[in-house]
């Protein structure tokens, strides 16, 4: 399609209103000359609540939504991104797609391809990227502020996503807590580190009684090792990474990193307060995410994640799962050529090689 | 009845720490027989500061007749030290890791046990109040049935001997794997059937410094599967800089179908920033039950029973340690018991 500069007036369409598209519905609403114009769910009430905070129109159909918007943004779970992808493309819309980009390679594959064809840009949700404290960890590794990187952790659980049943614990179709999950810390990887040579990972899957949980554990041929915990069985929501270089260490917790706690006396149980946390940021990292995709939508800067990206990603966590499931180390071999070179670049001097 | 103790080396500072509970204890509890250590010097210097004698001879320290002797020589001397112990009758705790090999673990375990003395591992991690409380907590079903979990044992590189593996017997991986391999243990009370390491060389500065032409492990990230199917991670990375604000770690996250536990076992501290510490740091103020492990040596002589932390025991993580290295060099995870 042709390049829309910010005076054009863009209408989006949202394909699917579930858990992310509040977020995502709410970041357009800050944008100016940019507005969620369209809904369409299967689930008709639940696109009828966000069309409503929005004054968008519900749709009845993919195609009467198609017809009507100039993006299409598709969070729908995993398996839907393929065939809703290739739609949008059909009718000429870029495309904004929630992470993962697909449960298989073949599905990532098809969806590029579709894109590619269409001359329309794929931007794939790995809003990790647009973390300031992930961005920032990377800019300390690459910028050589902690040596050379030796063992990088990375953490991120969440409760069950939903009860058994739902189709998150359908595992062929979501992948589980790694491609929920640990997908945003396997693209981080890629994004700072480049590609792992190999990965080996332990995990616990129990749908029926709504546990999955995966230790993964990633080496590079310069002897980087980098731990995931990955779980879809904790208590609640929580990240913290820790990176220890041959010259330093840096290390976040999210339960630390918290500067505003406002008590409510008596409103908690038993007559004690109740404490509400935050972070306040000026711009969410949702926000920030989806004005670059505007703006690349609207031609003004090139992609900051790449569809190849977004697929390696995908082979990453697949890697992950079958080395979890057979319990051995799986290799990876060279990439397909997908990743920039840019992102290989390393200022850092990288580690020695294993002695033997 | 006072019990009569010895010290088998100062090499590992750690005797020093038990030596001074131990002075602690009330009046009569424990009298010192004396030093015996490779370092004529550091023995004499040992011996005027908690005031006993200096023996020039382990020999002739043992035919005092303590009623045990704790062991706090480099790593690849605790199997002769030992068993010249159980030779001479005399009852055993041994600064972990027990031993650099399953093979001398083994023979620490049988020597001791054909003699008839008791042999402990000094595990003192299990004494901590935050360790007792998980354990209780396990116990009592709070967090359900255990999956699995993430752990730490960071540390700083040490420096002296530690840096020598013809003395230490290796790097981080056998420095650092065996606090947490213990603790899973106790408080799953089962075993571990498969190892993984990714094992990281001459990685960090301070390694670089003390090492020379070595090469020495000092990074670490071990993938343990328990009977029963229970996974984990332990770290045990030499990762803490001189600029961190302490020497390192002992975490443990376990994740239950019911509950999950976080434990920092030494996150009973303060924060202490001055121009005497150059930068923040920690202060810890955590104790141990009833002066720790050296606590359990002195009433497992006391009362002629087996200790609560065995050698079998220091022997288990040792088969870790080991099983490690040997996942390293293969690229492979390693099944348990070693074959």
């Amino acid at each position: 399609m042709a390049g829309r500069n910010a005076s054009d007036n863009l209408k989006i369409g949202l394909i699917g209103a579930g858990m992310i598209a509040g977020a995502h519905s709410a970041a357009y609403k800050n944008i100016p000359g940019v507005r969620l114009a369209a809904v369409w769910d299967a689930d008709a009430s639940r696109a009828q609540k966000i069309a409503a905070q929005h004054g968008a129109k519900v749709c009845a159909s993919r195609e009467e939504l198609l017809g009507n918007v100039d993006v299409a943004d598709i969070c729908l779970p995993t398996p839907f991104h393929l065939e809703n992808i290739r739609a949008a493309a059909a009718a000429g819309l870029p495309v904004i797609c929630e992470k993962p980009l697909g449960r298989t390679l073949a599905d990532c594959d098809a969806a590029i391809e579709a894109c590619t064809k269409a001359k329309v840009p794929l931007l794939v949700g790995h809003v990790v990227r647009f973390f300031p404290e992930y961005s920032a960890l990377r800019d300390i590794i690459q910028g050589g502020q902690i040596g050379e990187p030796a063992v990088i952790h990375l953490r991120r659980v969440v409760c069950s996503p939903g009860p058994a049943g739902a189709w998150y614990w359908n595992f062929e179709a979501s992948g589980g807590c790694v491609f929920d999950t640990a997908i945003h810390d396997l693209d981080w990887v890629l994004w700072t580190l480049g590609r792992p040579a190999s990965v080996y990972g332990l995990g616990h899957r129990d749908p029926a009684n709504t546990r999955d949980y995966a230790l993964l554990t990633l080496q590079w041929s310069s002897g980087i090792i980098a731990h995931l915990q990955s779980s879809w069985s904790h208590d609640g929501f929580a990240t913290s990474f820790e990176a220890a270089g041959s010259e330093g260490l840096v290390e976040y917790d999210m339960e630390d990193a918290v500067p505003l706690k406002v008590a409510k006396i008596g409103a908690g149980a038993g007559g004690g307060g109740k404490v509400v946390p935050e972070s306040p940021l000026a711009k969410s990292p949702y926000q920030a995410e989806i004005e670059h995709f505007i703006r690349v939508i609207r031609e003004e800067e090139k992609a900051r994640i790449t569809p190849g990206e977004a697929r390696e990603a995908v082979e990453l966590a697949l890697a992950c799962l079958e080395a979890v499931a057979d319990r051995k180390v799986v290799k990876l071999g060279k990439s397909k050529g997908s990743r920039p070179k840019a992102t290989e670049k390393k200022k850092v001097k990288l580690g020695a090689e294993h002695p033997e | 009845m006072s019990v009569k103790i010895a010290f088998l080396s100062f090499a590992h500072m750690h005797a020093n720490g038990w030596a001074r509970q131990m002075l602690t204890m009330p009046k009569g509890t424990v009298e010192f027989t004396g030093i015996w250590d490779r370092d004529l010097a550091r023995a004499k210097k040992m011996a005027k500061a908690l005031g006993t004698k200096a023996f020039a001879s382990r020999e002739a320290l043992l035919a005092k007749k303590p009623h045990g002797a704790v062991i706090c020589s480099e790593n690849v001397n605790h199997r002769e030290d030992a068993l010249a112990c159980a030779q001479a009758g005399v009852g055993v705790m041994c600064e972990k890791p027990l031993a650099t090999s399953v093979a001398d673990a083994r023979a620490m375990v049988e020597a001791c046990r054909n003699a008839g003395v008791p042999l402990m591992t000094a595990f003192p991690c299990r004494f901590y109040g935050p360790a007792l409380r998980l354990k209780e907590q396990i116990d009592a079903g709070e967090i359900g049935e255990v999956l699995g979990g993430v752990t730490t044992n960071h540390g700083r590189q040490p420096g002296s001997w530690f840096a020598n593996p013809k003395l230490s017997g290796g790097g981080a991986v056998t420095d650092h794997t065996v606090h947490i391999v213990d603790l899973l243990r106790w408080l799953m009370g089962r075993e571990f059937k498969r190892v993984y390491a990714a094992v990281g060389y001459n990685r960090f500065k301070l390694t670089r410094k003390a090492v020379g032409k070595r090469v020495l492990d000092d990074a670490g990230v071990l993938s343990l599967e328990m009977d029963g199917g229970a996974v984990f991670s332990l770290d045990c990375s030499w990762s803490r800089p001189e600029e961190y604000s302490t020497w390192g770690d002992a975490k443990v996250e376990l994740v239950g179908t019911k509950g999950v536990a976080r434990m920092d076992l030494f996150r009973q501290r303060l924060l202490l920033a001055s121009s005497g510490t150059k930068r923040l740091a920690e202060r810890c103020w955590a104790d141990e039950k009833d002066f720790g492990i050296a606590g359990e040596f002195i009433r497992t002589l006391r009362e002629g029973r087996p200790p609560s932390v065995s050698g079998v025991d220091g022997l288990r993580a040792t088969e870790v340690v080991e099983a490690a290295y040997r996942s390293a060099q293969l690229g492979e995870p390693v099944a348990l018991p070693l074959s």
